[in-house]
């Protein structure tokens, strides 16, 4: 799958170009309540490196050779959403409120994590708690 | 009569307890499923299951390896980092937490979380990190002998040099059930046991569920436990061996409410041993 061509535009921050982008800052983000999806991808790129302890350009390598989105375990989803709520300093959504066809992708969850940010603060989840134990 | 089943690997094992169930009316009391670490997986057969499991939404099914993920989240374990890897681990599945303690299902807990920070204790132990402790130190002290003994599911601490004869050098007991605040009649803790036996440097596994529903969990709970004695043998460093598991009552979620039908399940496990046959030839 390649990376959305109908790119989302309507963001107040937007990075040149992926690789290069810097991460926002917890205030540039309160400041700026709309978010790109490039911004976001980066985040989790960054996230999902330290998840598995390797360099953020092998996880971006990784992504090109799948064609432009990378399967993640829904684990590594949880680990990444926890870190992305410490950098932005508000509640996500976890894994576990997408659907099963949305479940664990890089570009699956930049698609989450844009919508919620898009809802006031405070709101959370929308396909419901899906029961994960036993 | 209590029924056994052995198979080489948990795939072939799990399909062969399903059509057991399926056979008997679809409950079954006490049912041992055995099966070897070193026997690879059929994906196939998950792929099958998980197919089956996708058009099943309005059961509030889930994958596999999510059910999989609730006793080790493989994912997050790199063994690549040496000896930070079971901290990078622990440090990582602490911080998912977070996250996966927000959904209704988790409020009890989860199983990995209860095997890194036990809450039956203050404060919590670690029961993988003194476990994997354990059995290096008894590894190192000079290793199993041959011979046989009655395995002794007691503690940890027996002697390995005792008798010349063989010694089940070490066990470890892992606990899910927490007295007197799992107090559900259903739901978790399901899986409310774990053991490990050390012989002859092979690490082998078993563990207690007090239900066991074989369409939502226990192909999930097969591969999660291969996942977990692999884990533990790596960081230990002996080999892992073998994985039994216990259902004290094995349903295979046959009908009335929450089941999938008697009809549905027989042509699944048609599909899925027609898959085996096929690896076979």
């Amino acid at each position: 799958m390649r990376n959305n061509p109908s790119e989302r535009t309507t963001a107040v921050t937007v990075p040149p170009s992926e690789p290069e982008a810097q991460p926002a800052t917890v205030d540039a983000v309160s400041a700026t309540p709309t978010v790109s999806q490039v911004e976001i991808r980066v985040w989790i790129i960054e996230a999902l490196a330290e998840v598995r302890a390797i360099e953020p350009e092998v996880i971006r390598q990784e992504i090109v050779d799948a064609d432009g989105d990378l399967e993640i375990d829904s684990k590594e989803g949880e680990v990444i959403v926890a870190l992305l709520e410490a950098r932005l300093g508000r509640e996500l959504p976890g894994p576990a409120d997408l659907e099963p066809e949305e479940y664990t992708s890089i570009e699956a969850l930049v698609r989450l994590i844009e919508r919620k940010l898009q809802e006031p603060d405070g709101e959370v989840g929308t396909a419901g708690h899906r029961p994960a134990e036993d | 009569m209590i029924t056994t089943i052995q198979e080489p690997n948990f795939s072939v094992a799990w399909l062969t307890a399903l059509e057991h169930l399926l056979a008997c009316g679809g409950r079954d009391v006490h049912l041992t499923v055995a099966f070897d670490h070193a026997g690879a997986e059929q994906r196939d057969i998950r792929r099958l299951l998980d197919r089956f499991l996708a058009e099943q939404r309005s059961q509030r099914v889930l994958p596999v390896r999510t059910v999989a993920n609730t006793i080790f989240p493989h994912a997050l374990y790199r063994p690549d980092l040496g000896d930070q890897a079971r901290s990078h681990l622990y440090r990582t599945a602490q911080l998912g937490r977070a996250v996966s303690s927000r959904h209704s299902a988790n409020k009890r807990g989860t199983y990995f979380g209860r095997l890194m920070a036990w809450p039956g204790s203050q404060p919590p132990v670690n029961q993988l990190e003194r476990t994997i402790e354990r059995l290096k130190r008894q590894l190192a002290s000079g290793g199993p002998k041959s011979s046989a003994y009655e395995l002794s599911l007691a503690d940890a601490g027996c002697d390995p040099a005792a008798d010349g004869q063989e010694v089940y050098d070490s066990t470890g007991e892992m606990l899910m059930y927490l007295p007197g605040k799992d107090t559900l009649i259903m739901g978790f803790p399901c899986l409310s046991h774990i053991s490990l036996t050390l012989v002859q440097r092979q690490l082998h596994l078993s563990a207690t569920y007090r239900n066991q529903h074989f369409i939502r969990k226990a192909y999930g709970n097969y591969l999660g436990l291969h996942n977990l004695l692999g884990f533990i043998a790596g960081e230990a460093g002996c080999s892992p061996g073998k994985v039994i598991c216990v259902a004290t009552h094995a349903d295979a979620e046959l009908g009335s409410g929450r089941g999938f039908g008697k009809q549905a399940l027989s042509e699944l496990a048609r599909e899925c041993r027609a898959k085996v046959h096929q690896a076979q030839q």
